[in-house]
């Protein structure tokens, strides 16, 4: 069977692909107007919504960054996944049936439309639609380069595909994508998800027992082998320091408040009071999927200190080397599979949310009224911003691409928690304050974004997006308390009284 | 005291650690340095990571996070059905975890071979297992008190009403 890997990974992609191509198809029949293109009808249910919700917050910097992280630093990056229970706590007290509760009341389609609604104001709509904008584009770009760059790899040890441009690799991947989600919408991203979200959590569990079995005498080995080699390695604050990995935890335990593409799939589940059972199946999908960033980082570096394995050319390599060394060859082409699972169920969320912004959020905060033919436009819009982000992914160079992803994070969660998670639920907050946070929150990360491009690091390597963050916060409290309560419409602060 | 309030004044708090921080001067290999051996890895750096200050504030921003993300999950739950006795038991356990990783690490540094507790040295085990489990009290009281502090039945017959109002009225022809 080894002697077929390439051949059977090969056919695990091309399975997956077929699949989200079906989902597709199948969607289209069930997407017959913006409400279905955008809010999936409001009509998903607990497991749909879960596994929405966890793939969608599983990007590909989870299954190739992670453990690359892990491998470079030790246990430095694991406060990104720590941060989960207390992370995902906050998105549903604070967002679990506010959110939907407020979609319904005001029957919107996108989360700047919640956000108008709730603030009374277009300006902060139109801010919230920029803020998303900016960071769609530059995370949808890192997902489609991550996800041609793994096709690439993976038709490299193919005689007859072997010599396939990265052009061509984003040309084919983003095919698959920009089909499912022009035909189907939001529909064939949630059901897609659905299935990407299992195919992730089965190559979690699967790679982490690998993992643990490649390394003569186990877990207990990688702990004495990675501890002489360097006690600091497996110490709680690894080699990045203690500031640097709380800072990382703040960004990491808030943002996911603030992300579009995840607080949006809460605005589409069929009943509110599901959001109890769906909260549990996120964190046990999170659970899993942690096993992986760990087990491969672990198993890598200690491979290689050992001398069991080649020193790797790039910390990114761990994972795609573990898979190809030490994987069966079967459960190799399922992880690769799930490897495009996660970036694919991140950036079809991230398409959604960003055609909704330029089609129909912009336009009504600056015309009163969003485009004539919704869904024609809807369908034109999500091509067009595939390929800008495609051209952009490819036109752009890596280091480029790897810090506009940074920027992405640390915009949504900067100029979206402190507006949409606090706001939604605390009346005292005024349109001022929602404006003024997402304006600093933008020119702190774009200036933090210029400054890194020319090598600037902030002390102790404390992360930018968690400094941008802080402020943006203190300045939204600190306008709010200060200034005066503004009106909310009565039906609004009925729904915020509950 | 209103909640705002209190959480504005640990955001404040907050900003004064980072901006004290800002001041310090680290070395240039007190956030890990590259491998000796192998340059696709980092080790980490020299000892200033255990100086006492540095660890006091880590611990001093580590301790206001908690308490920032512990308030800020009351703002989800109406103030009359608020239990703040469970909040704030639920926010000293996990301070405490925090707490107990910053004194097992401190007390780990050294020569001593360390203490291996459930496949890692001490200090980080509490970060994996008990970091990461002790706000999972906070998503078990969601789960189970979701009817009595989240949304109530007579919410939903409220909001069922507004919905029908609002037909009735128009104000949903959008």
């Amino acid at each position: 069977m080894e002697d077929q890997r390439h051949f059977i990974v090969l056919i695990c992609v091309g399975l997956y692909m077929g699949i989200c191509v079906l989902v597709g198809i199948w969607s289209l029949r069930r997407t017959k107007s913006t409400h279905d293109f955008f809010m999936a009808g409001r009509d998903l249910g607990i497991l749909v919504t879960a596994m929405a919700v966890f793939s969608s917050t599983m990007s590909g910097f989870g299954f190739v960054g992670g453990p690359g992280l892990v491998y470079r630093m030790g246990l430095s990056s694991v406060w990104m996944i720590v941060c989960s229970s207390i992370g995902f706590a906050l998105v549903y007290y604070l967002m679990g049936k506010r959110i939907r509760l407020l979609a319904e009341l005001t029957n919107s389609i996108s989360l700047p439309d919640v956000v108008a609604n709730r603030y009374g104001n277009e300006s902060s709509r139109f801010l919230v639609a920029v803020a998303i904008l900016l960071g769609v584009i530059a995370y949808l770009a890192s997902q489609i380069k991550a996800m041609a760059m793994v096709l690439q790899e993976i038709l490299s040890q193919s005689a007859f595909l072997g010599s396939l441009s990265l052009e061509w690799c984003v040309a084919i991947s983003c095919a698959v994508l920009v089909f499912y989600c022009v035909t189907g919408g939001i529909i064939a991203s949630v059901y897609t998800d659905l299935f990407q979200g299992i195919v992730m959590i089965v190559a979690s569990l699967l790679v982490f027992i690998t993992a643990m079995t490649a390394v003569e005498g186990g877990f207990t080995e990688m702990t004495r082998t990675l501890s002489a080699d360097d006690p600091e390695t497996l110490s709680p604050w690894g080699t990045l320091g203690i500031f640097g990995c709380l800072s990382w935890y703040f960004l990491f335990v808030l943002g996911s408040s603030g992300q579009p593409h995840i607080v949006t799939k809460l605005m589409m589940n069929k009943r509110v009071s599901d959001v109890r059972y769906v909260m549990p199946i996120t964190l046990l999908g999170l659970a899993f999927s942690g096993l992986l960033w760990v087990g491969i980082g672990l198993c890598m570096r200690t491979l290689v200190i050992k001398g069991v394995h080649p020193e790797l050319s790039h910390a990114d390599a761990a994972a795609p080397q573990f898979l190809q060394t030490y994987a069966h060859p079967l459960l190799s082409g399922i992880v690769f599979a799930g490897l495009f699972a996660a970036i694919m169920s991140t950036a079809d969320g991230f398409l959604n949310i960003g055609t909704a912004a330029i089609i129909h959020d912009i336009p009504r905060a600056i015309k009163g009224h969003s485009l004539p033919h919704e869904l024609l436009w809807a369908r034109l819009v999500t091509v067009f911003l595939a390929v800008a982000a495609a051209l952009f992914s490819l036109y752009s160079g890596v280091d480029l691409i790897a810090l506009l992803g940074a920027f992405g994070w640390g915009t949504f969660a900067a100029a979206l928690v402190p507006v949409v998670a606090i706001g939604l639920n605390w009346k005292r907050a005024t349109p001022l304050a929602a404006n003024a946070a997402i304006t600093v929150s933008l020119v702190i990360n774009f200036t933090l974004l210029v400054l890194k491009k020319g090598g600037f690091q902030l002390p102790y390597r404390i992360e930018g997006g968690a400094v941008a963050l802080l402020v943006s916060l203190t300045v939204f409290f600190g306008i709010s308390l200060l200034s005066k309560p503004k009106k909310i419409a009565p039906e609004i602060e009925a729904v915020m009284d509950f | 005291m209103d909640r705002a309030w209190i959480i504005f004044a640990i955001l404040i708090s907050l900003c004064c650690v980072i901006s004290v921080m800002m001041f310090f001067d680290p070395d240039d290999n007190g956030h890990g340095v590259v491998h000796p051996e192998y340059s696709s890895m980092q080790i980490g750096g020299d000892t200033e990571r255990h100086n006492g200050s540095i660890l006091f504030l880590g611990w001093l921003f580590g301790t206001l996070q908690i308490l920032f993300f512990v308030s800020l999950l009351t703002f989800g739950i109406h103030r009359d059905r608020l239990r703040p006795a469970v909040f704030i038991l639920g926010g000293l356990s996990f301070l405490t975890v925090f707490t107990m990783i910053i004194m097992t690490y401190r007390l780990s540094l050294g020569d001593a071979p360390p203490q291996i507790t459930g496949g890692l040295p001490l200090p980080s085990a509490l970060m994996v297992y008990g970091l990461a489990g002790t706000p999972l009290i906070f998503a078990v009281l969601y789960i189970m008190q979701f009817d009595t502090w989240i949304l109530t039945p007579e919410d939903l017959e409220q909001f069922q009403s507004i919905l029908d109002s609002n037909k009735t009225t128009g104000k949903d022809d959008d």
